[in-house]
Order: structure tokens, then sequence, then C-alpha cells
């Protein structure tokens, strides 16, 4: 089952589209990232898909349940996290853990205790005089304990420092192994969420670019230097970044696909040297990022 | 339900210290209460300046409610967006939450801060009852007033900009439909003024739960705010075209023959009085304090300066200063009263009088509205007034000025001279009618008596003023009411009182009530009590002969010492048993203190067996059907005396099966 569906999801602020025609199905049991630049509409997606805001059209099914009627009984499921969430910060952490329980029939009361220790949480102290990070770490706890089906983490490590961003993913990790569970997370820096992510949903100025999982992202992604003997050919359909410097032609493969793409090469550069090289997912959320600058940049041309 | 406790005592929790702050302003205005309340009252200004501080901490009372209100539901915001959203909270069982906490906070606990000063204030259970709901529906009334734009808005900021520009919308609103809509007073009634404010408040409420319902359970903001402009819709159209005289709903009250106290809609109050120490100069201090319930801690001063003439031509100045409050349908005056009197100080030997405390009570009949203000009253004699009441016994009558909405409410019972009402033991006559056509008044004057206000150590009371039946003013183009006070002298145990009711009726508008009719509202009050007096002892020969010797006088007193002690009364009565004798106090007051005579009284041969130390037992046989009857005032009441066995016996007609 699709654990979300959105069809073309939309939404406006005063005139400007923040968000237009989103269509996504994420399969449950899937650490998703959803990335995409400040401004993309990272932010607005979640808030449509808890129910936060209300689509001007389209729809978001969470869970099997149209979002607008999203209800106790979901919320029971589901774990929200989010930068700016605004959390009762004259309670202390206790109270918070407190005040939640009662409403989760499937809070863990081993687990909490567990998280409690390995974040290190200060347990007496108001929400308001922690630190972002212990905040995020509590807010994070008062949304695992529960062990919903599904997070959804909106900027969760912006400004956190690594050592912090580390706990938080472990804690992560560490109720995702038990059972089919989905993680919803945003970012804009793919570098805090690489090595969570198994399903990369990329998203630019309110539109979609890209739904994928992580690994075949990385398996149809080369950066390739191609060492020219003279004349240089033409960009291929599915190569960017093209670019010569003296005979070294560099380019980045988008549909590779193993002995079939380097027969093309070898065919096409006939007699050349190619090298094709493995990316990141950080190589290749950049290399969508320049793409849309460049397309951006053509627009205001 | 478990789940609404947890979230509303997390409310609690979270506001503890502004409730704490709220009850120590409640608390702030009870100090204020109780000095009022046991201070000598020798001192006016002062007086004046607690009663004003008291008043002032109520309203702040109110103000933080309003603002706390908010704070409780913004704590989870339902316009934007909040930690319980994303919770398995339901809008629904968040509403309930809420409501159970703002109940708590700001209906509960000002009642229950609030029970000890009227239990200290001499309140019986059902004056409690009372009191508490109505405290409880104001706050209640306030806190339903905040829910609209605490529940539409996201923030404190945007809460207090939108209250800010609900009250310049609402006054700019009030402004431009009084002075560009017309309604004819042609069709209104008296009741119809009362019946569109009822059906506005109630639009008003339901829109109000109806916002919040509607934002709690669907946060739709834009839709909860075009509710919001509904409501004020319906409001202005109620005003507007509401017709209906809605009295059919309650007629069987209106013509039960209760007299003149239902007829009119208002009643007579009861007096009270004690007495302070002298004051050592030349004036001579009548206070009348009244702490009213905090409910209605909603006064606002009138002074009045008035000579009164003596039968020699001398000349004695009373200052006059009252203070009004009001309640629901029903506005008292004289909530504090003081009078300064400048008599010719011939002796100085100031008489001091015993020290009571009573409840002023609204009289109305069906009313379940009992006790609703608790009053002292001081009063300091000056010798001047002693002596020539004890003395020279002019015949000292009084006013009580009635000035009702419409003839029409009068013309029902037919104010021809002679026609007499009766109320329980209560007795009126109508001795004049005088209308005057031009300026739309009438005059009507009763001879009243009644036990009720027979005070045994006192020959005096006071004469207080209501207002009714419009519960609020200003806003609707109505004619209005109001009644007057002016006094009641008790004059061989039993009561005269003259009562004028002036019938007017007069447009309000709103500009004018702003501007100008408060003010001429005053003047025409302040030269009332004068002129009532004077045109009633003019045209009053033919049917009720006194010979009037003061003017614009509201007060008088002599003082009766006796003993005290108990006496029983048996019989049918409605509440035989003992009963405290104050000195003086007659036969008819006992039997209004147990409870009044029930119907099948005997009331022509009440037996009053009265022990003698040095023999055989009296037995008195008092006809108080007879003195009931009488119209005049000249026979007296049988002062009783400890000991005394009162039997009221059954009629022979109810002992035949």
């Amino acid at each position: 089952m699709n654990i979300i569906e959105t069809h073309n999801l939309s939404r406006s602020f005063t005139g400007t589209e923040a968000l237009s025609g989103l269509n996504l199905s994420l399969t449950s049991g899937k650490v998703v990232a959803l990335l995409g630049p400040n401004g993309a509409g990272k932010t607005t997606t979640l808030r449509l898909l808890m129910n936060l805001l209300r689509p001007t059209t389209g729809t978001a099914t969470v869970l099997g349940v149209d979002s607008r009627r999203l209800g106790p009984v979901q919320f029971a499921q589901i774990g929200y996290v989010s930068e700016d969430q605004q959390l009762p910060l004259w309670m202390t952490v206790r109270e918070l853990l407190d005040y939640c329980r009662p409403f989760y029939p499937t809070w863990d009361k081993e687990l909490e205790r567990t998280l409690v220790a390995q974040f290190e949480l200060p347990l007496g102290q108001k929400l308001g005089r922690l630190s972002r990070g212990t905040l995020m770490k509590a807010a994070l706890l008062s949304s695992l304990a529960y062990r919903p089906r599904l997070l959804v983490l909106d900027e969760p490590f912006s400004g956190l420092d690594p050592l912090i961003r580390d706990e938080f993913v472990r804690g992560v990790l560490e109720v995702s192994l038990s059972g089919d569970w989905t993680v919803l997370v945003s970012s804009h820096d793919i570098e805090e969420v690489e090595r969570l992510a198994d399903h990369v949903v990329l998203l630019d100025r309110g539109r979609l670019n890209l739904s994928e999982e992580a690994d075949s992202l990385q398996r149809r992604f080369r950066r390739v230097e191609v060492r020219l003997q003279g004349e240089s050919p033409e960009p291929t359909h599915g190569a960017v970044e093209w670019e010569r410097a003296g005979d070294l032609l560099r380019f980045v493969e988008t549909g590779y696909s193993g002995a079939t793409t380097e027969q093309q090469w070898s065919e096409r550069f006939a007699g050349a040297s190619v090298t094709a090289q493995h990316m990141t997912l950080r190589e290749i959320f950049l290399t969508f990022a320049r793409a849309s600058r460049s397309r951006s940049k053509g627009v205001a041309a | 339900m478990n789940l609404i406790w947890h979230i509303a005592r997390k409310d609690l929790r979270r506001f503890w210290v502004p409730l704490t702050l709220f009850c120590a302003v409640a608390l702030m205005r009870f100090g204020a209460g109780i000095s009022l309340l046991s201070s000598s009252g020798s001192d006016g200004a002062w007086f004046y300046h607690m009663a004003v501080y008291a008043n002032v901490l109520w309203g702040i009372g109110l103000v933080v409610t309003y603002m706390l209100v908010a704070g409780v539901v913004q704590e989870d915001s339902v316009a934007s967006p909040a930690f319980w959203q994303t919770r398995p909270i339901s809008g629904s069982r968040l509403l309930a939450a809420k409501a159970l906490g703002l109940v708590l906070m700001f209906g509960v606990l000002p009642v229950v801060l609030t029970v000890p000063w009227w239990l200290g204030c001499g309140f019986g259970s059902a004056e409690i009852g009372c009191a508490a709901m109505e405290t409880f529906a104001v706050q209640m009334g306030v806190a339903l007033l905040a829910l609209p734009w605490a529940t539409v808005t996201g923030s404190y900021g945007r809460f207090l900009l939108w209250t800010f520009a609900a009250v310049v919308a609402w006054v700019t609103g009030a402004i431009v439909f009084v002075e560009h809509v017309t309604i004819s007073h042609e069709a209104i009634t008296p009741w119809t003024g009362v019946m569109r404010l009822l059906v506005t408040g109630l639009v008003a409420g339901v829109g109000c739960v109806a916002v919040a319902v509607h934002q709690y359970v669907t946060r739709r903001t834009p839709v909860s705010v075009a509710l919001i402009l509904l409501t004020a819709l319906a409001m202005a159209g109620v005003s507007r075209w509401w017709t209906w005289d809605g009295s059919a709903l309650w007629s069987p009250a209106r013509s039960a023959p209760n007299g003149i106290a239902k007829d009119v809609g208002v009643s007579l109050q009861d007096a009270y009085a004690y007495v302070v120490s002298p004051d050592n100069d030349s004036f001579a201090q009548v206070n009348v304090k009244a702490g009213p319930v905090p409910s209605h801690y909603m006064l606002s001063p009138y002074f009045s300066d008035q000579r009164l003439r003596w039968g020699d031509g001398s000349v004695t100045r009373q200052a006059h200063f009252q203070m009004w409050g009001w309640q629901g349908q029903t506005s008292t005056w004289a909530a504090y009263d003081q009078l300064r009197i400048t008599p010719e100080p011939r002796d100085r030997n100031w008489t001091e009088f015993a020290r009571r405390r009573f409840l002023i009570r609204e009289s109305e009949p069906d009313s379940r509205q009992a006790s609703r203000y608790i009053a002292t009253f001081s009063l300091t004699l000056s010798p001047e007034t002693v002596r020539r009441l004890r003395h020279e016994k002019p015949d000292y009558d009084a006013t009580l000025g009635f000035r009702l909405l419409r003839p029409e409410v009068i013309g029902e019972h037919d104010p021809r001279v002679g026609t007499v009402f009766t109320k329980g033991s209560t007795y009126s006559r109508v001795a004049l009618v005088d209308r005057d056509e031009v300026k739309q008044v009438t005059w009507i004057s009763f001879i009243e008596r009644s036990p009720e206000y027979l005070w045994p150590d006192f020959r005096s009371s006071m004469g207080f003023a209501q207002w009714n039946p419009e519960p609020a003013y200003g806003l609707v183009n109505q004619p209005r009411t109001y009644i007057s006070g002016g006094f009641n002298e008790v004059r061989d145990h039993a009561l005269v009182a003259e009562v004028s009711i002036v019938l007017r009726k007069e447009g309000f508008r709103g500009h004018d009530w702003w501007n100008h009719s408060v003010k001429r509202w005053e003047q025409e009050w302040e030269s009332l009590a004068s002129a009532t007096l004077a045109e009633v002892t003019f045209k009053d020969a033919g049917d009720f002969s006194v010979p009037l010797k003061v003017e614009g006088f509201t007060m008088s007193g002599v003082a009766k010492y006796g003993s005290t002690g108990r006496c029983t009364v048996s019989g049918e009565v409605n509440k035989p048993g003992n009963i405290q004798l104050a000195p003086g106090t007659t036969l008819s007051r006992a039997l209004q203190a147990a409870g009044g005579v029930s119907d099948r009284a005997d009331l022509s041969a009440v037996v009053i067996t009265r022990a003698n130390s040095n023999g055989p037992s009296t037995r008195i046989v008092a006809n108080v059907d007879a003195w009931l009857r009488r119209e005049g005032p000249t026979e007296a009441d049988i002062v009783l005396q400890p000991g005394d066995i009162v039997d009221v016996p059954a009629s022979s007609a109810a002992q035949r099966p």
C-alpha cells in the first residue's frame, strides 16, 4: 500500500503558487528524503500532508485517508517534527512526555527510557531553555516513543551540529529497525540525509523534479570523463553538464544502464578512453541543483 | 473524558500564575467591599472612593477574564499550525477540554472565591444560588465574547487587534444604526424592547458558540470569520426588525393579582439602616451604604443637592449622593446613598441607633431572583429631625416617583382614583391620576401601606428607585422607563407612602444618549424629587389630605427603644415558630417574619397571649383584617412584647371540609 499519495496537489498563498500539481506516491517501509532548495515547497508539502494546511486544489492521501480528514486514529500512528513547530515551551521535557503519553495507545515506555538516555535529555529542564538541538531531540523523542508508522521530519537537522545530527539519525534508525515504518524527511541539504535515504523526492519551485529510489539513482548516474582525440561530438540525450577543456570532455550521464551504455560510448567516442565513476547522492543532487539554476537563468534571459 | 480532563489540567497548570493574579484582584475587591461594609460611614468621600475602587477592580477582573480566555484558547491555537494538530487530539475533544477549563477557571473559580463574601454578607443559600448564577453568567458571557476572536486569530497580538477592530466596528455600527435606521415607536410595547435585546443577545451568544465550534472542528478560519459577520448581521437585523412583544409568553404572571409591584414590573425595596457615631459639627450624616453583590458592582454616581423646608420656614440642606447598580432587567438605585444634612443645630445630642444589615430584596412576586443586593445603611439623625418628629409630629409624606415606559402599562389596570391594588399584605390605593399630554407624562400617586416596611426601631425608611424594564439602554431607539424613589414614612406603625408614577414616552437616539440624554435625564431626575412632592401636595387634597411640610425630603427618623426578646407565632402562618423581636416589633411585622399568613388564615381574630409576671396572662384579639382593609393610616398596629404568643386561627370557611 502507498503510505502517501498525492494527486495534483497544489497550494497557493495569496496568488503565489507554493506547490503546483504534485503527484507523488510513496510506498511504506522507506526512508524518503524530500529535497530541494529553500522555497522549493518542501514545508508546504509536509504541512499539506499533515493537514496543517488545506490544499488549494488536488488531494493528498496519508495512511489511506484524505489529508483533510486526518484524525486521532491516524495521528496516533504519525510522528511530526518540524523546525518551526510550535512546542509548549513552558513544559519541562518530562511534562512534555507526560502530556503526550496518554494520547498514544502504543506508547513504549521502554523505548522512551532508552531514547532519553541516548539523547541525554535533561528531563527537568523547560523546553524553552533547551538549545535548538536538544529541543529537536525532545520533540523527536515525543514523536518516536509510540513507534509511529509514519514519521515526518521537516528540516530536522538545520542548524544542528554534526554530533547532534548523528545522534538524531541514530535515534531514527533505531526505531526504524523494527517493523513496517516510513520516514519522510525534508532537507535542503542532501548531506544531512544521504545516509538515511532510500528514496529521493526532489522539488524545485513548487514542482516535482524527481521521485526515485536512491539505488536506482545511483545506478543510472555516472560522472564520465573522455579523453578525446579530435572533433568534439554533440551532447547526447541524457548527458548533462557537458563541458570540454582541451582534449578532456566531461559530462554526467543520467541514463547509465551498464553494458548497453558503455557499448554506445565506445561507438561514439571511438578510440578515446572513457572513464565512468559512481556518483554520491550528494553529487547527483548538486547536478540537479545546477541544472535547475541554469534553467532558471535561461528563463530569465 | 480522561483525555479531556488531561488537556484541561494541562491548561490549569499552564495558567496558574495569571489565575493567581486573577484571584488576587478578586480578593482585593472583597477587601474593598469588607471595608465598605464595616466602616462607620462617617466619611462619604472615603466611601465613595472605596466603592469606585471596588468597581474598578471588578472591571479589571472582567478584562483579565477576557484576556485570559484568549490565552487559554491560543495555548492550543486553532487558527495557525500548533502542536496539538499533529497529535491524536480531535478538534471537538480539544474544544470540550477548553470549555471545561474555561468553566473551571473563569466560572467556578470566581464563584468559589466569592462564596465567603456572600456568606459574610448574610446571604442564605437561595441568595447565594442566585448570586452564583449571576456571577457565573457574567463571567461566561465575557468568556463567550472573547471566543470568536481568540479562535480565528493565531497570535495574541492579532487577538487584541481584532478585539479593537470589533469594538470600533460595534460602536460605529451602533451609531450608524441609531442615526440612520428609524424604528417606529408606535408598534413597540415595553416588552418589545426587552425581547429585542434578549433575542439580540441570544443571537450573539449562539453566534459566538457557533464560531468556536466551527473553528475547532474544521479549522477553516475564513468560514469562521464569515460566521462572525453573519452573526453581526443577524444581530443588526433583529435590532431593526424585531417587533414581537413576547410578553404573551409570561402573561399569566403578568395578570396575576399581584398589585402594582408586578404591574409596573418593579418593586419597592426593603429599607434598612444603621447608625454610626455622631458627627461633630453642623453636618448630620446619613449614609446608605450598599455593597452590592460583587457581580453587579456596576455603579455610577449621582449627586443632588436639596433643601428641606420645614414647617416653620427653616431650611435644611442635604446633599444627596447615590450610586446605582443594575442587573438583569431591573436597576436599583441607592446602592450607595449618602445624605448630608445641614440642620440648624439647636441641640447636639446625637442619637445613635442600632446597627443593622439587611439584604434588599427584589420583591417582584414571581421572581426567583431573590435578594440581589446586600446593603447596609448608616444613619445618624440630626437631633433637629428627632426633635421635630417627636414633638411637633409633622406629617411627612413621601413620594416615590415611578416613570414608566408607556401609559398602556398602567392603563391596563385602570388607574382611577380609588383603585386598590393589594399584594399580600401590601395595600396600595390610587390617590391621584394626572396626565400631562404635552409632556406625555402621567402622574399617578398611590397611598401605600405595607407591614413589610414597618421597621420597629425606626420610623423611617428610604425610598429606592428602580429602573425597568429596559436592561440596557442607548442602542435601541425606544422609550424608556425610570422609577425613581422618594421615601416612605412610617406613622403609627403603618406605612404611608405616596408613589408617583410618571409614565413617559421618550424616544432616544444614540448620540442623544451618548451626549445629552444622560445629563438631561439626570437633571430631570434631580428635579423630580421636589417637583413630585409639590405637585402631589397641591393636587391631592381631595382624596388624601395631608399637610406637606417637607419638600424634597427623602428621609426622617425617630428612634424607639425597647427590650428585645422572642415571641412565638403559631397557627395559620407559613413558618410558625419563634421569631426574634426587635424593639417595637409589631404584630403585622411578626406575621411577616413568620413567612406571612396562609390562605386559610382568619385575620379578623388573631390572638395574642401575653404572659404577665405577676398574674394570669392577658389575651388580646387583634383584627388584622380590618387593619389591612383600612384606608387611613391612623390605626395602630400592636407592638409585641417578649414572650408573646401569637396564634392565627384558621377561618371557619377553611375548617369546613
